[in-house]
């Protein structure tokens, strides 16, 4: 596996301008010993304690579930990389500045990206093409609450299809697949372990069940 | 760091939006998706669909997103009162005392019925007994023989100068009627089940006495 920091500051990614101190934080982390076997309750106490090595670890754990979910609001994936790592930046820095008293990952930095894509998106729309903006708004707001009710009526359909489709797979399939996505802090391998199955078999069964579910609202 | 030279499969997406490849793999798909478009866009599109299914899944109703060993314990509703509320540090009754308590006040109450008069025990006389033992020449006649707690269907007899009731076990109730009544009607009063009683035929303007019993 590599190195930590090379997910934080991935080859062939030119480093966003607006960030500053990176220099510092890259020598900061780099200088850290492994934590990477620590657990992730250990590691979100020295991370809020200011251990970079810990840091370096977390970033590595969670840094491709923030990067996934910027591509999902329609970003690519080179800037989705950048703001990734400028999200990570901004908690490393308000965890400094004493303004962080939880650290609950990866929700916190995915909201942070998010964020700090949508900022994006504003700056952009005061001066680009409207129908452009449009679009763009919608994929950056995707993710927060429904505010019509026509989005709220759909929600609640699509809800209904992931439920029905749930039912309709094995139970211990289920399981699992609920406990995955219901715990995006836990590795494939934790959550193997907790169901007794390989991290193998526990990607398949998700992936079996991401299908039928993908399908499903494909349907609509 | 080698580049994947096709294009991506279903499966690979998949598996990359779900942070299920490893590392190298990762790293080998993201390069070929920054040199191949259509990649690109089929990735942008399952992140999509994973973003959907994630925000979705946080909907679903809380006790299926727990794993299996932790269901009970979670589901267990919090006591509203702890071991810190008044009314658990006072002083309770255990349930053998209250048991206790409650014997003793049946043996008593038994004990108290039992040493009661018997006279006061005895129910109230119906309306037909007081109407005969309201009348000194009639009360010398009426006897009793039926069991205080037995239910009895009367038969009634018109004899002659004389008016027969008998139960159909031992209880028999004798009266002697008074000339002027031709027809009598016998009833057992039904409040009193546990009392044979012979009714007269109903005077004139006493009409509650106007039902018969039997056949």
């Amino acid at each position: 596996m590599s190195r930590p920091v090379a997910l934080v500051f991935a080859a062939g990614v030119a480093p966003s301008p607006q960030l500053t101190g990176v220099a510092t934080v890259i020598k900061e982390l780099r200088e850290s010993p492994p934590a990477s076997s620590l657990g992730e309750e250990e590691l979100r106490s020295a991370a809020l304690r200011g251990d970079g090595a810990s840091w370096s670890a977390l970033i590595a754990r969670h840094n491709h579930k923030v990067v996934v979910s910027l591509l999902g609001r329609g970003i690519n994936l080179e800037r989705a990389r950048e703001l990734a790592q400028e999200a990570w930046l901004r908690l490393i820095e308000s965890q400094r500045a004493g303004r962080l008293s939880e650290l609950v990952l990866p929700g916190l930095a995915i909201v942070q990206a998010g964020f700090l894509s949508q900022n994006e998106w504003r700056s952009r729309g005061r001066s680009g093409d409207p129908a452009r903006t449009e679009q763009e708004l919608a994929d950056a707001t995707c993710s927060s609450p429904p505010a019509l009710p026509e989005e709220r009526a759909i929600q609640r359909q699509r809800l209904a299809q992931v439920q029905r489709a749930l039912a309709g797979c094995p139970p211990s399939a289920r399981q699992v697949f609920e406990y995955v996505y219901g715990h995006p802090e836990l590795t494939y391998e934790q959550v193997a372990l907790k169901f007794q199955l390989s991290a193998q078999r526990t990607k398949q069964i998700v992936c079996e069940v991401r299908k039928r579910l993908r399908e499903a609202l494909e349907e609509e | 760091m080698s580049m994947i030279t096709r294009h991506t499969t279903d499966q690979e997406r998949m598996l990359y939006v779900m942070d299920a490849l490893e590392a190298d793999k990762r790293e080998q798909l993201e390069a070929h998706l920054l040199s191949c478009p259509n990649c690109h866009a089929a990735v942008l599109a399952e992140a999509r669909v994973e973003l959907n299914l994630r925000e979705l899944c946080a909907q679903l109703p809380p006790d299926t997103m727990l794993p299996p060993d932790t269901i009970e314990v979670a589901a267990a509703p919090r006591p509203l009162i702890t071991a810190s509320h008044p009314a658990v540090r006072a002083t309770r009754w255990q349930p053998m005392h209250l048991a206790l308590w409650a014997m003793s006040a049946a043996v008593v109450l038994m004990v108290l019925w039992r040493s009661e008069p018997t006279s006061t025990r005895q129910p109230r006389p119906s309306q037909a007994r007081q109407l005969f033992t309201a009348s000194s020449s009639l009360e010398p006649e009426l006897t009793s023989r039926a069991p205080e707690d037995q239910d009895e269907a009367l038969a009634c007899n018109q004899l002659a100068g004389q008016r027969l009731c008998t139960a159909d076990s031992a209880g028999a109730l004798v009266a002697s009627a008074p000339p002027s009544l031709s027809a009598a009607v016998c009833e057992s009063e039904g409040s009193a089940a546990d009392e044979t009683a012979c009714l007269l035929p109903a005077a004139p303007g006493t009409p509650e006495f106007a039902r018969t019993c039997g056949p």
